[in-house]
């Protein structure tokens, strides 16, 4: 056949073209123009309003030999790790307690059950903050009246803020995982478990044997879409401790939020978020190599 | 190996709106080694009754015993019993070897080796041991089939239970499994229990056939039995195809104490036998097969009556002839010399002996052929 220049194929197929045209041209405005702009502002020292001028990798050095951002990405890590695995057991322990109940009580139970996940992050903030609060919360005064203790600040002390971020956070989002491992739960034939339960097996055998295999392909998609979220993970955490006591519990999100807006160092504010990305896309593949593996148990 | 009885056994399911009953003071006895069919039409509760057995559904009233001994309250993993369903239900992540080990592995405490000559042995029997290390995901619908018998079979169970196994196959390869089942309950002889909604595997398979409809038990017998003496209309038009032809008639008794069958376009003589039989005037239904019914014009006119031929279907072993009678259709399965032009009117007739008459208020049969419902079956020898 003849060898049909890139100009030809143009020319036979200008149709084509012009019907996505239009889409290209929105995306590349939208889309990736910001992000080729957004990663070149990352060589600048553009601040608030101006274009700046080219400082080299000077903003990545000033990331690496800053500790405090050495102490968020520690701490964004293991604030992403806690909170998704939190979210992952309690949702599927919320999934399995709601497959238990009748079609019809099912629905309501999920809707609340689920709720927190459809509040906004900032009314999470709201109701924790009046839960854990040393001066006004409900739990520190629960704990004084009932057993005549005094509680530490929830909010503030040793490691007790970590520990309420990490579980604040999960109790928002854990539904999400609920949502999905209920979806997969009823999605499991009923004729699996009776041929178990023929076959000898008890309760918790059939939910090792029947439950969990049907689970692994759900918990991948939980943990590689909550992992991106969790990482930037922002209003919840920000209205409870603002990344405080001074700097105590600084997130990358918190610290992006305060290097943009408060110092305003835009440049150097995109640069923390390129870190960011690069956290949500090492997770992003370490997940997918492990979906191939999942495909080959089926074949 | 067992015996299984059902006595007065009901279902009742709870609905939002009202109970339903599924199945209805079901009682039956299957000796060991029997291969039982329960045959029915779409919820009629052949299902219902099976999963009782299996233990996944519980029981409202009554009692199921297995050997004697009443299994109601025991766990389904306690009965000994292992069944094939209608989906597979194959572990999907498991291999072959692994679906078909898994219950051995559970239910007995036999070595590791033991329980994979066993998987071995049911896989041999199946045609299946090249598959032994694939996944179901990886099997054709029919190979999936024979894993799932096999993971059955190799349990050796006392009660072997199907649910619709070979409703998922296509027709040629449901009728070759059909042969491989017949065949493995003969080299076992393990009691099975079957359930199909098709008459014909129900017909070819079963040493006895039980026909449900809604919840009820209708008739249990032998595939000769429910066809040659169906105990009602329901039975006589369920089982057979094409099915039984019905006309609505009136019998008129002559002083010479012979009769006439009329009504729908048809008018047929009957001897004093079946008058004495049915016990004089009356309104009744008269039930004849497509097969019994001849196109023939020497026949005497006081048996024979006219029909229009509606549509002829050419199957080649036979003709399928639909006709018209009394505004009313009327199969008839005609050797291949007959084959007349649509629109002609031809002359039916058929054997006394052939007929079947119910009454028309409780739908039971009345007359089959001479011989009072009662007395014993007649063999297709005698028939023929």
């Amino acid at each position: 056949m003849e060898e049909s220049t890139l100009m030809d194929r143009a020319r036979e197929n200008w149709i084509g073209y012009l019907f996505i045209l239009p889409t290209f041209l929105m995306f590349t405005l939208l889309f990736y123009f910001p992000i080729v702009r957004g990663v070149y502002m990352t060589f600048t020292n553009a601040r608030l309003g101006g274009a700046g001028t080219f400082v080299g990798l000077d903003n990545y050095m000033w990331l690496l030999t800053n500790d405090l951002f050495h102490f968020a990405f520690g701490w964004t890590l293991a604030f992403v790790f806690g909170t998704t695995f939190l979210q992952l057991f309690i949702g599927l322990f919320a999934a399995l307690l709601l497959s238990e109940l009748k079609s019809g009580w099912r629905e309501w139970a999920s809707a609340i059950v689920m709720s927190p996940y459809f509040s906004a992050p900032l009314a999470g903030g709201v109701i924790w903050l009046w839960f854990l609060n040393s001066d006004f919360g409900m739990l520190p005064r629960l704990i004084t009246d009932i057993f005549g203790v005094s509680t530490p600040a929830f909010l503030a002390e040793d490691l007790w803020p970590y520990v309420s971020l990490i579980v604040a956070q999960s109790w928002h989002d854990y539904g999400y995982a609920g949502i999905i491992y209920a979806a997969a739960i009823v999605g499991i034939p009923r004729e699996q478990y009776e041929a178990a339960a023929l076959a000898g097996a008890g309760r918790l055998r059939r939910f090792r044997d029947v439950t969990l295999p049907h689970l692994v392909t759900p918990t991948i998609v939980i943990l590689a879409l909550r992992t991106a979220w969790n990482v930037a993970e922002f209003a919840q955490p920000f209205e409870l401790t603002g990344g405080g006591p001074g700097t105590r519990t600084m997130l990358m999100s918190i610290l992006t939020y305060e290097t943009a807006y408060v110092n305003l160092q835009f440049a150097r504010a995109y640069t923390l978020g390129m870190a960011m990305i690069v956290i949500s896309m090492t997770a992003a593949i370490f997940y997918v190599t492990v979906i191939q593996d999942e495909e080959e148990m089926y074949v | 190996m067992a015996r299984v009885k059902f006595d007065d056994v009901t279902k009742v399911f709870e609905d939002t709106s009202g109970p339903i009953v599924a199945v209805e003071e079901l009682s039956l006895d299957i000796p060991d080694g029997e291969f039982v069919v329960f045959v029915g039409p779409s919820g009629c509760g052949k299902s219902t009754t099976l999963r009782m057995l299996a233990g996944l559904e519980s029981i409202t009233d009554g009692e199921i015993r297995l050997d004697d001994q009443p299994i109601n309250q025991m766990s389904p993993r306690d009965r000994d019993i292992a069944m094939v369903f209608q989906s597979y239900a194959l572990y999907p992540h498991k291999t072959v070897r692994q679906n078909m080990g898994y219950g051995l592995q559970l239910s007995t405490d036999l070595s590791d080796e033991e329980v994979d000559r066993r998987v071995v042995e049911a896989a041999e029997m199946m045609g299946i041991e090249d598959l032994l290390d694939k996944k179901p995901g990886s099997l054709s619908g029919g190979q999936q089939q024979r894993v799932a018998t096999g993971r059955a079979i190799v349990r050796e169970p006392a009660v072997f239970l199907f649910d619709e196994p070979l409703s998922n196959l296509d027709a040629q390869l449901r009728k070759h499994m059909r042969t491989e089942l017949s065949r493995i309950h003969s080299e076992l002889g393990i009691t099975t229990i079957y359930v199909t909604h098709d008459q014909e595997e129900a017909m070819t398979m079963a040493d006895r056939i039980v026909i449900l409809n809604d919840g009820k038990l209708q008739q249990v017998g032998t595939p000769k039995e429910v066809y040659y003496r169906p105990a009602n209309a329901f039975v006589a038009d369920f089982i057979g195809s094409p099915s039984m032809n019905f006309f609505d008639v009136d019998l008129r008794t002559e002083s010479d104490g012979s009769g006439t069958l009329a009504g729908e376009g048809i008018s047929y003589a009957v001897s004093n036998d079946v008058v004495e039989m049915v016990g004089g005037d009356g309104e009744y239904t008269l039930g004849i097969r497509p097969e019994n019914l001849r196109i023939d014009s020497t026949a005497p006119d006081a048996k024979t009556f006219e029909a229009e031929v509606d549509v002829v279907e050419v199957i080649g072993s036979d003709n399928f002839l639909y006709l018209e009678v009394g505004g009313k259709e009327c199969r008839v399965r005609a050797p291949v010399e007959i084959e007349p032009a649509e629109g002609e009117t031809v002359d039916v007739t058929f054997d006394e002996s052939d007929l079947h008459l119910f009454d028309r208020n409780t739908e039971e049969a009345l007359v089959h052929g001479h011989e009072r419902a009662d007395a014993e079956p007649r063999t297709i020898e005698q028939e023929a």
